[in-house]
């Protein structure tokens, strides 16, 4: 019941801290891109990609709770332009559901782009072949001009549409649900 | 009031965009598939709202207060009436979001109970140990199939793997070699469909010497359950052979299977957002806290205005209305009691004005009145006086002051009693010497002839008293009207002697003619016929009738001179020239008398009839010199420029050091033959007189302190006739 008292306020003092910016912590998660690299195969650049993911124990608890988790991987092909606005070229979204089967005790990944869905015993295992994007076609190369160096960037980020409602609020204000995912850029070819 | 409703309009628009959007906001939270990535938008955009209607409140609040500081009108009450209201929605208001807040979270916290949570968790242990028994006798029936492949040849291995995957009942059968290489599989669906390689973990355990049952959800949905087992090595240089069989779970057992682990997932995913749904509801709560209690504010600040517009009106109204604006309407809005009230106030500041005007026109009339009758009483020739019952002075009109030569006008001493006023005044004091024993009797009315002995001589008043009817307020006092009339009198007795010289001239002096004929006659005939001793007494009778004829004659002409007026020939002359012309003559005359002369060296030309003038030097020379006799004596002959209220004057004062005049005589020096001497017409000073009131000028006489008399002309400057004193109302003027 005490702690019932303590969450009562929590509305409030969430609402005032809607406003000033919570301080990181220590716990945050992060999503990083280790390694990027394109290759030309077949007309097509196509992109290979190590992905370090760390979850935070928020999101870990979320996982164990059976809540699927949304990563949204975004690639993006630009343009530099010197007195304009950078003109995009390409953006491609790769988007993977990571969930707890609990009665066989697996973790199931699944593209969603495509629907194919494999298991992992832990969660190490699925998170590593997620981190690990082969051969994803970024742009076909006639579109890109010989003579122009582009950029392209990389980022993963949690889908927070795909949350459950209930933590929508929480992925803006938890550390634990703030992602920190820089972009990572590349030069083009 | 129309404006105030209008000014309520957009805040009024603001408050139901806020209640839309936070009912969106609930029905986003309700139905968070189609509506839940709207949430997180909704909320920003109601907290930016909320931060608006804030801010509004605050900056209404902020005025407020501004006005209470300052203190001005209806502050403290709007306050009042604010605090009021506040206190009054938000109490109710608390309690529910306290309650709400309560009920939910507890609510919420009763969907969860450690027993439910157990229960599915040993459902789901339950599933897991049946469906455990399957999987074992799979991977034992694989471990044989496994055995039973090493020995057939790989050309035919396909074909078995076939007869193997129908025979052990599995959905997919695969023999895969050396890094994931496909050496034959059997699906049982006829598209080719690529099997799935065991992950790495699966191949960390089969290189540990444990083959692989587990689990997993078919990806058409539905469980399924994946054996991955070694092929026993026949040679030791042999590559290592894996077999890959994936059983398919019945359809009822699957179903049983996934409804469990749903219920189980769907708690399991409840619990763990027990708190965020808490705190989003929480959020959703105190948001509708905020609206209700900022429009619950806002509603005061207009219901508080609303309330004291009128209030506030009347009170303005009331204050101008006190700093005498009865011009003061308010318009009558309401049909309620502030409606009547301003309808009474408007009633009343009428009832007021019309009062106030009633007033104003009768004191009007009172003071036209009284300035009517101020103005007669000013040109009144008659002095008006009028005293409160404790003889205190109530008004005085400017005929009073002439007629008792105030030195300050009576008016300016309203309110002093007539007693103090007449100290020192020597006219006023013989004045009311004389009327206070009827003034003390307190008649209705009385009549008195009062005589004074002021600047120009005596004066004769006819004073009329009566007494003032009763005033409320003011205690009955008396009215003194008085008329001077010594000018009246004057000119009576100016006429009388006028008729007797007149007659005297006609009936004494035509007789002295043949009387004196005949005396002459008398001694001419019997003085040479009588003896001589006869004859000089003849002589002597005849020589004193002829005398006293002749003297007679003189008297009678002197007399009818002083009666007939010649008309005067008026030139403008220096009078100190005059004076010393008399002067002269008369210094040759009598050695025994010493003159002395001080004659104003800026003595104005003065305009009169000289011959005249020079009249009344020889009369008031010849006067000091039969005063003096024939001791040895002094004429002091004096002139002066004398600049009064009343004009310019030549004064011209002649002193000798003689017995002085009888004090008895003093009032009627100048009448003709009032005299103590034996010699003279008896008619000089009157003359004298006479001669000075026809300048316009006056005579006055008096015992010098010193000794001797004392004789003052004052002669205007310029000649001004006096008015027959047959018109004394003119006169006294």
């Amino acid at each position: 019941m005490n702690k019932a008292d303590g969450e009562k306020w929590w509305g409030v003092w969430l609402l005032a801290l809607l406003l000033v910016a919570a301080p990181a912590r220590a716990d945050s998660p992060s999503f990083r891109v280790e390694d990027v690299q394109t290759r030309l195969e077949e007309g097509v650049y196509v992109l290979d990609a190590r992905l370090k993911l760390h979850l935070s124990r928020d999101m870990r608890g979320a996982l164990e709770s059976g809540l699927p988790l949304v990563f949204k991987v975004r690639i993006e092909v630009i343009r530099p332009r010197r007195f304009l606005w950078d003109e995009t070229l390409a953006t491609i979204t790769q988007r993977y559901e990571l969930q707890l089967h609990p009665l066989s005790g697996q973790y199931v990944l699944r593209h969603l782009n495509t629907g194919i869905q494999q298991t992992f015993r832990s969660l190490d295992a699925a998170l590593a072949q997620l981190g690990n994007l082969r051969d994803i076609p970024v742009i076909d190369a006639k579109l890109l001009a010989p003579d122009v160096t582009y950029r392209g960037r990389i980022r993963v980020v949690l889908d927070d549409d795909a949350l459950p409602m209930p933590l929508k609020v929480r992925a803006y204000t938890r550390s634990g649900w703030r992602v920190q995912a820089p972009w990572t850029t590349w030069s083009l070819p | 009031m129309k404006r105030t409703w209008l000014s309520l309009l957009p805040l009024a628009g603001l408050f139901v965009l806020i209640l839309l959007s936070l009912s969106l906001m609930g029905y986003a939270a309700q139905n968070s598939e189609r509506f839940g990535q709207y949430y997180i938008a909704l909320l920003f955009f109601n907290l930016f709202l909320l931060v608006l209607l804030a801010g509004l409140v605050v900056v209404r609040i902020l005025a407020v207060v501004r006005d209470l500081f300052r203190r001005r009108q209806g502050a403290r009450l709007t306050w009042r009436l604010l605090l009021m209201f506040i206190f009054a929605a938000l109490g109710p208001v608390l309690v529910v979001y306290v309650f709400s807040v309560k009920f939910l979270t507890s609510g919420i916290d009763s969907w969860f109970d450690v027993d439910v949570e157990h229960s599915l968790e040993q459902a789901l242990e339950l599933s897991r140990l049946s469906l455990d028994h399957r999987m074992q006798a799979h991977l034992e029936e694989v471990q044989r199939v496994a055995r039973q492949l090493v020995e057939v040849p790989d050309v035919l291995v396909g074909l078995s793997l076939n007869d193997f995957r129908l025979d052990l009942g599995a959905r997919e059968l695969t023999l895969l070699g050396f890094k994931n290489r496909i050496i034959a599989t059997s699906t049982e669906q006829h598209a080719l469909v690529v099997p799935r390689f065991p992950s790495d973990d699966i191949m960390v355990q089969l290189a540990q010497g444990k083959d692989y049952v587990g689990l997993e959800p078919a990806p058409d949905g539905g469980l399924q359950i994946r054996v991955v087992a070694r092929l026993p090595q026949g040679q030791p240089l042999a590559e290592p052979r894996i077999l890959v069989a994936v059983f398919p779970l019945s359809a009822r057992m699957s179903r049983l299977a996934e409804s469990v682990q749903q219920a189980y997932t769907k708690y399991k995913g409840l619990a763990f957002l027990r708190r965020p749904l808490k705190q989003n509801f929480q959020i959703t709560l105190s948001l509708v806290l905020l609206v209700s209690t900022l429009f619950a504010v806002w509603a005061a600040f207009f219901l508080a205005r609303r309330l004291l517009s009128p209030i506030l009106e009347l009170a303005e109204a009331t204050r101008r209305v006190a700093e005498g604006d009865y011009q003061q309407h308010i318009e009558v809005t309401q049909h309620d009691e502030l409606g009547f009230l301003a309808q009474s106030f408007n009633e009343m500041t009428e009832a007021i004005r019309q009062a106030r005007e009633a007033a104003e026109i009768s004191q009007q009339l009172v003071e036209n009145q009284r300035s009517y009758l101020q103005t007669v009483l000013r040109h009144l020739s008659s002095g008006v006086l009028t005293l409160d019952s404790a003889l205190r002075i109530r008004t005085a009109n400017d005929a009073a002051d002439q007629i008792l030569e105030m030195d300050r006008p009576l008016q300016s001493m309203v309110g002093q009693h007539l007693a103090d006023v007449a100290r020192a005044r020597p006219v006023l004091q013989a004045f009311y010497d004389q009327i206070v024993p009827e003034l003390l009797r307190d008649a209705p009315e009385w009549q008195k002839e009062v005589r004074l002995f002021g600047e120009a001589g005596r004066k004769i008043l006819i004073c009329r008293g009566a007494r003032l009817p009763d005033q409320q307020g003011n205690e009955a006092g008396q009215v003194i009207v008085m008329d001077d009339v010594t000018d009246l009198i004057t000119a009576q007795r100016d006429a009388a002697w006028g008729e007797v010289a007149r007659r005297l001239a006609h009936e004494i002096k035509n007789p002295l003619t043949p009387i004196q004929l005949s005396a002459e006659r008398l001694a001419h005939k019997l003085g040479r016929s009588l003896p001589p001793d006869q004859a000089e007494i003849l002589q002597r009778a005849t020589g004193t009738i002829v005398r006293q004829v002749e003297a007679m004659r003189d008297m009678v002409n002197a007399f009818r001179d002083y009666a007939s007026t010649p008309p005067a020939q008026i030139t403008l002359f220096d009078f100190n020239q005059l004076v010393r012309e008399v002067v002269d003559m008369y210094s040759g005359y009598a050695d025994h008398i010493e003159f002395v002369t001080r004659l104003a060296p800026d003595l104005p030309s003065l305009q009169g009839d000289a011959g005249r003038l020079r009249q009344v030097l020889h009369n008031l020379i010849k006067n000091a010199l039969e005063a003096i006799g024939e001791r040895p004596g002094r004429i002091e002959l004096a002139t002066r420029h004398v600049e009064s209220s009343k004009g310019h004057y030549v004064e011209l004062t002649v002193r000798d050091n003689g017995p002085g005049i009888a004090e008895d005589l003093l009032p009627q020096l100048f009448e003709p033959y009032v005299t103590n001497k034996h010699k003279g017409t008896g008619l000089g000073l009157a003359i004298v007189k006479k001669i000075v009131e026809e300048h316009g000028g006056m005579v006055t006489a008096r015992n010098a302190p010193e000794g001797g008399a004392e004789f003052i002309i004052r002669l205007p400057e310029r000649y001004r006739p006096k008015t027959t004193p047959a018109e004394p109302t003119e006169a006294a003027a």
